[in-house]
């Protein structure tokens, strides 16, 4: 039990110096959180320099294809077992 | 219909850290969900702003992903720590004998064989946590990256690369979580309280896990034999409520779905009229004269949101009193 506490302890101390690090790093870096800004309207935010797109909307099209091909998969699957469910499960538990 | 069953004791399944954790974790995923719903489908959700305003459900959003963050990085620490205790939980890691047991899940299915006997974790629990551990770490990576925008507006094609794996991965996660719900209240009508006390009956464990207790109990894993005693379930047949739970965890993920699907991945790219699919403006059909079907399913999906916090404020109240 005592190893247990001083595990927990370890990590939660481990956690919030790790978790301020990266917090503080990415701050300096970029001062300012996101809020206040549409997300909806990044595109108005960083409406210039528009051959930045172009030149990588061929490797933006196989990402997107990668993960409609990933959702799409994951929802069958999910959708398969949750029909397969009503067979396999006699009713509900109470 | 109705049996009775009579179980002679309980076995510790989950630690005390592994029920706090699943709460933090549950409760920060929960939420982000139902704050990340409103920053990516609004429209269709007006009363969360009407309620909140937009300023405070991101700035919730935020607070509630930087919770989520510290409770991994907890729980990967806690875990790695183990490796020097010799008490690593490793049960849940996909083996070969995972997809063999996969594989006979699927002929029991089609009637041609016995239903397998898995350890402590099934197939599907063990791929439900891979795909959660996988995800939540494109989604923390990219969640903290547009936290601070200003570092990706240099990059400008990059922040919206990363803002639609931060949703596409939310969504599909969502999806995933909806299942659990449905697997945790419907199934086991109302509550699976396992998750909260950290106890199962013997007798389901002998049931759902038997390759777990009919072992070893000391050695597998945390699964070890606890107080005796005498509980009662009853099995209910339920079959009007599991059918109604079916189509409706059905109708959301279509919603979502196609949701996602018109407003991310058959999207024009910005700035060009490159798409997958020949898709102008998603927004007049999310938003067009068939978006009530949307509203409906978005607003639905709140309300399981919703639910699924209600049950984990419950789970944590049976904790506490247990």
């Amino acid at each position: 039990m005592h190893t247990d506490h001083a595990r927990s302890v370890v990590a939660a101390v481990a956690a919030v110096l790790v978790g301020a690090g990266v917090l503080y790093t990415l701050n300096a870096a970029s001062p300012g959180l996101t809020t206040g800004v549409w997300m909806r309207d990044t595109l108005a935010l960083v409406g210039e320099g528009l051959s930045q797109y172009e030149s990588m909307s061929g490797n933006w099209l196989v990402l997107r294809g990668l993960l409609g091909l990933y959702l799409t998969g994951l929802v069958a699957m999910v959708s398969l077992l949750l029909v397969l469910s009503v067979r396999t499960h006699p009713g509900v538990e109470r | 219909m109705s049996d009775t069953k009579r179980e002679t004791g309980m076995v510790t399944r989950f630690s005390a850290v592994q029920v706090y954790f699943h709460f933090l974790m549950a409760a920060a995923i929960l939420v982000l969900f139902l704050t990340g719903i409103a920053i990516t489908f609004g429209g269709h959700v007006g009363w969360l702003y009407a309620l909140f305003g937009y300023q405070t459900i991101l700035l919730v959003h935020i607070i509630a992903g930087v919770t989520l963050f510290l409770s991994l990085l907890y729980y990967v620490i806690y875990s790695l720590t183990g490796l020097a205790t010799g008490d690593a939980p490793t049960a849940w890691i996909p083996t070969l004998d995972t997809v063999r047991e996969a594989i006979t899940y699927a002929k029991h299915v089609l009637g041609r064989g016995e239903e397998p006997q898995p350890g402590k974790y099934n197939w599907i629990q063990k791929a439900e946590i891979l795909i959660i551990t996988v995800e939540l770490t494109v989604l923390t990576a990219t969640g903290l990256l547009l936290m601070f925008p200003g570092l990706l507006l240099r990059y400008r094609p990059a922040f919206l690369v990363t803002s639609d794996l931060h949703a596409v991965f939310a969504f599909t996660l969502l999806m995933g979580v909806t299942f659990h719900l449905y697997d945790t209240h419907v199934l086991e009508f109302p509550l699976d309280t396992s998750i909260f006390t950290g106890r199962v009956s013997r007798e389901r464990a002998r049931e759902e896990w038997g390759g777990w207790v009919n072992g070893d109990e000391e050695r597998a894993d945390g699964g070890m034999r606890t107080a005796e005693g005498t509980v009662r379930s009853e099995h209910v047949d339920g079959r009007s409520i599991q059918f109604a739970a079916v189509g409706t965890v059905l109708f959301v993920f279509l919603a979502i779905y196609s949701g996602v699907m018109i407003d991310r991945i058959l999207a024009p790219i910005p700035g060009t009229q490159t798409t997958l699919y020949l898709l102008d403006s998603p927004t007049t059909i999310l938003e067009g004269p068939l978006g009530f079907f949307w509203s409906i399913g978005f607003n639905v999906t709140v309300l399981v949101i919703i639910a699924g916090l209600v049950a984990l404020l419950y789970g944590l109240r049976i904790r506490l009193t247990d």
